[in-house]
């Protein structure tokens, strides 16, 4: 089965500094993979190559088999920065038209995807009609999710997915992607939540230092490492460099 | 182009619901009244005072608001990393080029169409007859601040927003002097000047030909066939600076 997002020894460099050495990752249809690691270990740079925002120094990366950033791979997938930044002037509502304009659907048919959208992160009613200026961090995460996943995706990227998240909209988003996955989606999420992630990840890849410490399904490293959490296992995963990295 | 539509679209939004280019547009349209109220009081050369004051502040606001607008959409969209909301979606580097570039046409005909309208109706008003001369000079204000806009969107993509402002003032005024430029340093200067020189009649847009819009203050109307020609000398300097945009935007990270 082809895979929907693929990279092979991808190296990413930054001047001297090289950030990704030679990951080789494939994900398959179906499928939610949880992308673990310290801060500044390349787990961002992966989600740009992904979507085209940045280039490989050397191997390459494909998604839906299209060179990463193609427009017609663009078309099938969804994206949460890590970050959202929205134009403050714009309502929940008109983000989500803009991007729903940008998938070109039309007329009564980007209607209806806006409203199911804001449904499926309840972000719906009277707050959708409000500038996004007026929203609290936990609203913009549930926009973000929205306008990702307007355009009826069939893969989504999400970069901390988690963030900004009370309980109850980390259980609505758990639900959500089990629900996308159920529907044959693909999920490519990176976080530092590891509980919340455990919990709906399939597979887990571990970056640390620019290379792939660990990438197996997850109940396989779950049992490999009996009684532990899969946030024991990342530390153990990332040893001694924990400490000092996270500073 | 459905795409740069919507681009375009939404950016204006955003642009006018924020007061900087509504306070700039009230100021501008202060000075064309001024004018009116001070041509009212002067006999025999009331209609030339409005209509040359007017086309100044026209030209004057219209190159504050390219400036200001052009250094700022695409810098703003990479500085915010909001431009990753557009890239993640289907449309190409140069469709998001495209579609800021429009906004930026639009922005500049929303605020410069009204103002138009004030000086159309004050000349009216102080003449008894419609100068529909003004409407070329008009058009030609407008077509000018369209190419220059599109050379300071390239700047802002090459360079920092600081040097790209003040590079975008020193490419009006160089852009103005092609004359003068061409006069000075292409006979009798040292090799490197005259290169310096050639190179810049070269790449930049001669604008002082839009300087033309001023015989309209005179009572002229622009000829159609140097309208069409210009219309068409724009065309290609904005066509050019729209795909060094497209090919900057392509070989960033963003």
């Amino acid at each position: 089965m082809e895979a929907i997002l693929a990279f092979r020894n991808l190296t990413k460099a930054y001047g001297s500094r090289t950030v990704l050495k030679g990951i080789t990752l494939e994900l398959a249809a179906g499928q939610i993979l949880g992308y673990f690691g310290l801060n500044g270990a390349g787990k961002s740079t992966t989600n740009r190559i992904a979507l085209g925002f940045a280039r490989p120094t050397s191997g390459e990366g494909t998604l839906f088999g299209y060179p990463t950033g193609d427009p017609r791979a663009l078309a099938r997938a969804g994206y949460l920065p890590e970050n959202p930044f929205y134009y403050e002037y714009l309502t929940g509502r008109e983000l989500l038209d803009y991007a729903a304009r940008l998938h070109r659907l039309r007329g009564c048919i980007r209607g209806a995807k806006i409203d199911a959208a804001a449904d499926r992160v309840r972000l719906a009613g009277e707050a959708l009609d409000r500038p996004i200026r007026t929203y609290s961090r936990g609203m913009r995460q549930r926009l973000g999710l929205a306008q990702a996943l307007v355009g009826d995706p069939a893969f989504l990227l999400l970069d901390e997915p988690f963030s900004g998240l009370d309980p109850v909209g980390r259980a609505m988003l758990k639900d959500l992607l089990r629900e996308f996955r159920a529907g044959g989606g693909t999920v490519f999420f990176s976080s530092h939540q590891l509980l919340d992630a455990a919990e709906v990840c399939d597979r887990a890849a571990i970056l640390h230092r620019g290379v792939l410490a660990a990438d197996e399904p997850l109940a396989q490293l779950m049992a490999r490492h009996p009684g532990k959490t899969l946030e024991q296992i990342f530390l153990a995963q990332v040893g001694q460099d924990a400490a000092s990295d996270r500073d | 182009m459905n795409s740069a539509l919507t681009i375009a679209h939404f950016t204006l939004k955003k642009a006018f619901r924020e007061k900087v280019y509504l306070i700039l547009l009230l100021a501008t349209a202060a000075v064309v009244a001024a004018a009116g109220s001070v041509s009212f009081y002067q006999t025999g050369v009331q209609i030339k005072f409005l209509k040359d004051v007017s086309m100044f502040a026209l030209s004057s606001f219209g190159f504050l608001l390219a400036l200001f607008a052009a250094t700022e959409l695409l810098p703003y969209e990479m500085d915010t990393r909001g431009v990753h909301f557009l890239a993640s979606k289907p449309v190409d580097r140069f469709t998001i080029v495209l579609g800021k570039y429009l906004a930026l046409v639009g922005l500049l005909a929303a605020n410069l169409v009204p103002l138009m309208a004030e000086v159309f109706g004050l000349v009216w008003l102080y003449a008894g007859k419609p100068h529909w001369d003004l409407i070329s000079g008009a058009g030609l204000v407008l077509l000018e601040l369209a190419v220059y806009g599109a050379m300071v969107m390239l700047l802002s993509l090459v360079l920092t927003r600081l040097v790209a402002f003040f590079s975008a003032i020193f490419l009006y005024a160089v852009a103005h002097l092609s004359n003068w430029i061409a006069t000075t340093f292409l006979a009798g200067s040292p090799a490197w000047l005259r290169f310096g020189a050639t190179a810049a009649l070269a790449l930049v847009p001669d604008l002082s030909h839009f300087d033309s819009r001023y015989v309209v203050v005179h009572g002229y109307s622009v000829p159609p066939m140097f309208l069409a020609a210009l219309l068409a000398y724009a065309l290609l300097y904005v066509a050019a600076a729209l795909l060094a945009c497209r090919w900057v935007l392509e070989s960033k990270e963003l």
